[in-house]
C-alpha cells in the first residue's frame, strides 16, 4: 500500500482549511516520522487522526452561538422532512407493500406530498441548494398542514411551526447555512430506517432513541445538526405525550425524546467552555 | 502560563534556530533525553496554538525529496515564555530538592 496515499487520506480528518494550508506538509512530516517501520507509521497515523478530529471539534464548537442556533433550526426542519419518508418506506419494507395510502389518483398526490417533496428538499439541502430546498420544504410543510390541519394545541407548534421556521430560515438566510457535514442526516436516517424496517425496538422505544444517540455522537463535529435532530425528535415526544393510546409510546419515551434537547444544549455549552479554556 | 512537557520541549527545540516539523520532533526527543516523544498530530496541535499565540512564526513551504516542509522559528514572545517556564521549573525543583535534603538529613 502506498504510504503517501494513506497519509493523504488520513489527513482528511483535518478541516478543509487546515488541509489547504498545510495538508502536504502534514503528510510529509508523517512520512518522515513513520520511517521504515509500519508500526511507527501506524502510531503516527493514529495521532494524526486524533489531532485532526480534535481540530474539527474545535472549529465546530467555536462557531458563534447565533450561527449554531440558526443552523440548528434548519437542521430541525430537514430532520423533520427526513422522518416522514423514512417511517413510510420503513413500514413499506416491514409490512410488505401495504402502505396505508388511498387508491387511484389521490395516491400520486399523497405520495408526492408525503414522500417526494420532503426527499427532494433533503437532497437539495445536501447538494447545497439551500434556498430551493427551503422553498420545497415550505411547500411540503404547508401541504402537510392542509392535508392534516393540526389541532391548535401545543402539538401544532411542534408539528407545523418547526419545519416552517427552519425552512423559512433557509429561504431567508441561505448564506448562514452549514457549509460542511450536510450529509450527516444519513446517519440517524439509516438507524431509524433499520429499526422501522425490522420492527426491532418498536415496543421498547429503542427504535426512536437509537437515531437520536447516533446524532448526539456527531455533536462534536456538528453541534447544530445534533441540536436540530433532537428538536425534530422532540416533536415525536410532544405528540406521543399528548396523544392518547399510541401503541408502545410510553410517557417515559416521550420524556426521553424531549429531554434530549436540553441535553444537547448542555453538551454544546460544556464543549464550548472546554475549547475556550484549552 | 504553564506549559506541558510536549509543548515545552517543542518550543525548546527551536531555541537554536528554525526547524521543520520532523526535525522539531527529533530535537524535542533529544532535549528531553527521550522522556518526551512528540507525535505528528501532537506536534501540529502545539504548533497551531503557538502560531495563534505568536510564540512561533512559520516560514514559507519548500520541497525536499518530494516532501513539503516548512520551517518554524521561535519569536521573542516564545523565547520569553520559555525563559519564564524554565525559571518556574528550576524554582520548583530547587524548593522540592531543598525540602528533600532537609528531611533526608533529619531522617538520618
Amino acid at each position: 500500500m502506498n504510504r503517501e496515499w494513506v497519509g493523504r487520506t488520513v489527513a482528511r480528518a483535518y478541516p478543509a482549511e487546515v488541509r489547504a494550508e498545510r495538508g502536504a506538509e502534514l503528510v510529509g512530516t508523517l512520512l518522515d516520522a513513520g520511517g521504515d517501520s509500519w508500526a511507527a507509521f501506524i502510531r503516527q497515523l493514529g495521532s494524526l487522526i486524533g489531532a485532526g478530529l480534535a481540530a474539527r471539534t474545535r472549529a465546530a464548537l467555536l462557531q458563534p452561538p447565533a450561527q449554531i442556533a440558526t443552523c440548528a433550526l434548519a437542521w430541525a426542519a430537514v430532520m423533520t422532512a427526513v422522518l416522514g419518508p423514512v417511517a413510510i418506506l420503513g413500514s413499506e419494507v416491514r409490512f410488505g407493500g401495504h402502505l396505508h395510502f388511498p387508491e387511484g389518483t389521490l395516491l400520486t398526490l399523497v405520495l408526492l406530498l408525503r414522500v417526494v417533496l420532503p426527499i427532494l428538499a433533503v437532497v437539495l439541502f445536501t447538494l447545497n441548494r439551500i434556498r430551493t430546498s427551503g422553498l420545497l420544504g415550505l411547500a411540503w410543510a404547508v401541504c402537510r398542514w392542509l392535508e392534516y390541519p393540526p389541532r391548535f394545541e401545543h402539538t401544532a407548534i411542534a408539528e407545523f411551526l418547526l419545519p416552517l421556521v427552519g425552512f423559512g430560515v433557509m429561504v431567508l438566510a441561505p448564506q448562514r447555512m452549514p457549509v460542511r457535514g450536510r450529509w450527516f442526516w444519513l446517519v440517524p436516517a439509516a438507524v431509524f430506517a433499520y429499526f422501522e424496517a425490522t420492527g426491532i425496538g418498536a415496543q421498547s422505544g429503542i427504535g426512536y432513541i437509537a437515531p437520536l444517540i447516533a446524532a448526539l455522537c456527531l455533536l462534536p463535529f456538528n453541534p447544530s445538526f445534533a441540536i436540530g435532530t433532537t428538536l425534530a425528535w422532540s416533536v415525536l415526544g410532544v405528540v406521543y405525550l399528548t396523544s392518547s393510546g399510541g401503541a408502545g409510546k410510553s410517557t417515559e419515551l416521550s420524556i426521553v425524546l424531549v429531554s434530549c434537547v436540553p441535553l444537547a444544549l448542555i453538551a454544546v455549552g460544556i464543549g464550548r467552555l472546554r475549547v475556550h479554556r484549552a | 502560563m504553564e506549559l506541558r512537557p510536549p509543548s515545552y520541549f517543542t518550543l525548546a527545540a527551536l531555541i537554536d534556530g528554525p526547524l521543520h516539523g520532523y526535525a522539531i520532533m527529533r530535537r524535542a526527543g533529544e532535549l528531553s533525553e527521550g522522556t518526551v516523544s512528540v507525535s505528528t498530530g501532537t506536534l501540529y496541535s502545539i504548533i497551531d496554538r503557538a502560531l495563534a499565540e505568536g510564540l512561533v512564526a512559520a516560514g514559507e513551504p519548500y520541497v525536499v525529496s518530494g516532501r513539503e516542509r516548512r520551517d518554524y522559528a521561535l519569536t521573542p514572545a516564545g523565547r520569553s515564555l520559555l525563559e519564564e517556564e524554565s525559571d518556574r521549573l528550576a524554582r520548583a525543583a530547587r524548593i522540592v530538592g531543598a525540602r528533600l535534603k532537609a528531611t533526608g538529613v533529619l531522617a538520618t
